[in-house]
């Protein structure tokens, strides 16, 4: 695998400022792997998004990396470049769940349980974590029981709880997955700027990739336990290495050489791919209509083609009805190579 | 959060201090008895007296004749108080247990409603048994294997009578329940003249004073041949205090007070009724 | 109905005319239960949190026997536990047999499923990833599991209360393994058995409401104590 050999250099040089990380980490159930990192390093002060469909082991390497809940664990979690135990994790870490796991009792005081259970006092952990409430923007809210508070607020909540405590690392575990998307679109913006004032490691596991583009420096992609691609957000976002990572970053038409013509296997977005005639050449894949549905402001046609199901998504309602022959066409500078799949 | 280790503490504590309320430094012996001697009152007299004497404390265990001549044949008890001579004839004959002696008697009388459908009253006990099957009027039995139950089969046997539905119904329970069951039914029954005496059940009493009618209490001493933990000794020292002259007028005068009559007559060293 | 009003009249003049022997009655009643009550919650705590919180194998069998447990009849408990305790019996070299200590031991029996059930039900009704949250916010596992508790109170002082009302009205076992002997283990359920079948019928209403009065005393004190940090 030469893509490992070069992710290893890369790391190497990095992890003199490695704040958290691991080397050979594997978890285990029930005799089968979960999750198998050679290396990961995420520097202080740096967001690293986990992309991964459901099932890869995003959650599982989170809490691997913060000795969380009772996994069957191998190798080291590293802290600071040293392999770390849980004691050390434990006052380092900080973590936000997808749900927001509140307390019964008034807002206030449930942003103050991280530090009382750090053994701080009441009175100093809620004059410490009052601040962060207002930097979430729920510090009004904090005489409010917990219980009654929105989706949104919740979790406004779970987040300034967490980094009430000044972590040094903060794992958030798909905290915006029970959001609408104005509450997430507005969280991530005031977490974004939280997160930009602190020190802190953060790693957000994550399925939407919008989240990792708000937040993320770096964007690792998890696929099947294994971390298939790692590097900057954009370019992991434009440059799926696979099959599998090309799917994962919204590259779903998947285009093998048979069909091209051409040496590699291409893929290309839907948003790319037109099914009306006419468009700028570039590969051209002859097929029939199966069928149209128009979205807002734009429209999909799924066209059957020597390479599978095509999909095409373009503005305007323009389209060839259903059974009808159709020419997709993605023009050359929305192609991507990628590698046959990993099976 | 506070309260509920406080509240753990108190439970802890609490449980620790618990068996201290009943282990007592003192010896203390078993004694099986029936419940006619508990639910008349006679062993509230009885025992303080006992082991004021002796230094020996006791566990009164009241159930049915049978079970406590069964608790006697298996060694849970270390001395038998009952009233059921066939049965505590056969268990001495096993060979297991010690002396028997004559402790005391009452008698059992026939109860029925006011009205006495059956006409039985004044009649012998046989004669009253197979008037009573004769017009089918109910009789309640306490049907529990007790001294008063064995005593009420073996006088339906002298009766030539086998009893059975729909007349004859059985409670399973002590002589207290059964006469307020008897008297609900207004059904017959035949109770010791103790309980009788003791609860105003409603009944009118019917049949009495028919030598078939004797309720004679035995002391049995249980031995070690019947379980390595019995103390014979503590058997020895309640059957020699309660056929001794303290404990016999003791019974003698039991229930004087309250009823204007004694429950028991004191029979300690008298011949025995029952041989 | 003069029978209530007479119980009525008499249980008050047993509790305010200090009357020796109720008083002692009832002391030994609620020592006995509350000991029975401590003794379920020590096997029973871990063991629900075990059902409610693990996964090994065995787990719902586990619950569904604590579930079926909490019907089971004291009287059953009560000659199984005489059985063990006779002198001929596995367990008859302590002499524990009508003592105190066997009518903890038998009503502990009895309370022991009830908390297990109960207090897997409470546990299960808070949210399963409550104590990963708690370790991601730098609680140990002990201080994990303290706050699993904190916020799973109420039902859990619930199913003490549950065990305690199982234990503190329940006459089988009490009656088989204490034996009801006076001054020794004579509990208020055994004394009303007693008063009934000697028919002091008002008397055994009186030791009806002096257990009423206990019971609700003791769950009063605990309500109190469960609800007050909020």
């Amino acid at each position: 695998m030469t893509s490992r050999s070069v992710t290893s250099r890369s790391v190497t040089s990095r992890s003199v400022t490695s704040r958290i990380g691991c080397r050979d980490l594997r978890v285990s159930a029930h005799g089968r792997e979960l999750l198998q990192v050679p290396e990961l390093d995420v520097a202080a002060g740096e967001v690293l998004a986990v992309l991964g469909p459901n099932g890869a082991g995003k959650s599982t390497l989170l809490r691997a990396l913060g000795h969380l809940g009772g996994l069957h664990r191998g190798g080291d979690v590293l802290l600071d470049g040293r392999p770390a135990g849980s004691r050390d994790l434990r006052s380092a870490v900080a973590a936000v769940l997808q749900r927001p796991i509140l307390r019964h009792g008034t807002v206030a005081a449930n942003a103050a349980t991280g530090l009382q259970l750090r053994g701080v006092g009441r009175g100093e952990a809620r004059r410490r974590s009052a601040p962060w409430l207002d930097a979430l923007g729920v510090g009004h809210l904090a005489t409010r029981p917990a219980r009654t508070l929105s989706g949104g607020e919740a979790q406004r909540v779970a987040i300034a709880r967490a980094l009430a405590v000044s972590p040094r690392v903060l794992l958030l575990d798909e905290p915006f997955a029970g959001l609408d998307a104005t509450t997430r679109a507005d969280l991530l913006a005031d977490l974004r700027v939280v997160l930009d004032g602190l020190d802190t490691a953060t790693v957000l596991v994550t399925h939407d990739r919008d989240e990792a583009v708000a937040l993320a420096g770096r964007t690792a992609l998890l696929v099947a336990g294994r971390i298939r691609q790692l590097g900057a957000t954009e370019r992991v976002l434009d440059r799926p290495v696979d099959v599998d990572c090309a799917r994962l970053v919204g590259f779903t038409n998947v285009l093998p050489p048979a069909v091209t013509g051409r040496p590699d296997v291409c893929v290309a977005r839907p948003e790319h791919c037109s099914a009306v005639n006419g468009r700028p050449a570039g590969l051209r894949i002859p097929g029939t209509v199966r069928r149209v549905v128009p979205l807002g402001g734009g429209t999909r046609v799924d066209v059957d083609t020597a390479a599978g199901t095509l999909a095409c998504l373009a503005p305007g309602s323009d389209a060839p009805p259903p059974g009808h022959a159709a020419v997709v066409t993605v023009a050359d500078q929305h192609l991507r190579r990628v590698c046959e799949p990993a099976r | 959060m506070q309260a509920a280790v406080v509240a753990a503490v108190l439970l802890v504590l609490t449980a620790c201090g618990a068996p201290a309320a009943g282990s007592s430094a003192e010896r203390s012996l078993i004694l099986a008895t029936t419940t006619s001697t508990q639910d008349s009152g006679l062993l509230d007299e009885l025992l303080p007296a006992f082991t004021a004497a002796t230094g020996w404390a006791v566990k009164p265990v009241a159930v049915g004749s049978g079970q406590a001549i069964e608790m006697g044949r298996r060694g849970e008890a270390d001395v038998v108080l009952v009233h059921s001579p066939a049965a505590e004839e056969e268990y001495v004959a096993e060979g297991t247990a010690g002396r028997r002696l004559l402790v005391m008697h009452n008698d059992f009388v026939l109860l029925g409603p006011e009205a006495d459908p059956a006409g039985v009253r004044g009649a012998r006990v046989d004669e009253a048994m197979r008037r009573i099957a004769g017009t089918g009027a109910v009789f309640v039995s306490r049907g529990d294997d007790s001294g008063t139950h064995a005593r009420e089969k073996s006088l339906w046997e002298q009766a030539g009578v086998t009893p059975g539905a729909p007349w004859y119904q059985e409670t399973g329970q002590g002589m207290g329940a059964t006469l307020r069951v008897a008297a609900e039914k207004a059904g017959y029954t035949l109770s010791d003249r103790a309980t009788h005496l003791a609860q105003p059940d409603g009944l009118a009493l019917l049949v009495e004073g028919d030598p078939g009618l004797l309720n004679v209490y035995h002391v049995i001493e249980v031995t070690t041949r019947a379980g390595e933990r019995v103390q014979p000794e503590a058997a020895a020292a309640f059957a020699d205090w309660i056929t001794g002259p303290d404990a016999q007028r003791l019974i003698g005068e039991f229930g004087s007070a309250r009823y204007g009559q004694p429950l028991f007559v004191p029979d300690a060293g008298k011949p025995d009724p029952t041989g | 109905m003069d029978v209530l009003l007479d119980g009525l009249t008499q249980a008050l003049s047993l509790l305010f005319s200090g009357d020796r022997e109720t008083w002692a009655i009832t002391l030994l009643t609620l020592r006995v239960s509350l000991a029975a009550t401590a003794v379920a919650a020590l096997v029973g705590v871990p063991l629900g949190a075990a059902i409610a919180l693990g996964a090994f194998p065995g787990r719902r069998l586990l619950l569904a026997a604590a579930n079926t447990g909490m019907g089971l009849p004291p009287v059953v408990v009560g000659l199984v536990v005489t059985v063990l305790l006779w002198r001929s019996g596995p367990l008859g070299g302590f002499g524990l047999l009508y003592t105190p200590t066997a009518m903890v031991v038998a009503q502990a029996v009895i309370a022991t499923p009830v908390v297990v059930a109960l207090v897997a039900a409470a546990l299960q009704q808070v949210d399963p990833e409550f104590l990963v949250q708690m370790q991601g916010l730098g609680a140990t596992r002990v201080r994990a599991l303290l706050a699993l508790g904190a916020e799973a109170r109420l039902p859990l002082l619930a199913a003490a209360m549950a065990a305690f009302g199982a234990v503190v009205s329940e006459v089988g076992a009490a009656q088989m393994v204490g034996g009801n002997i006076a001054g020794q283990t004579r509990v208020l359920t055994t004394a009303a058995v007693l008063a009934t079948s000697r028919g002091e019928f008002g008397l055994a209403i009186a030791f009806g409401l002096v257990l009423l009065l206990l019971a609700f005393a003791v769950n009063l004190v605990v309500t109190l104590a469960g609800q007050r940090p909020r």
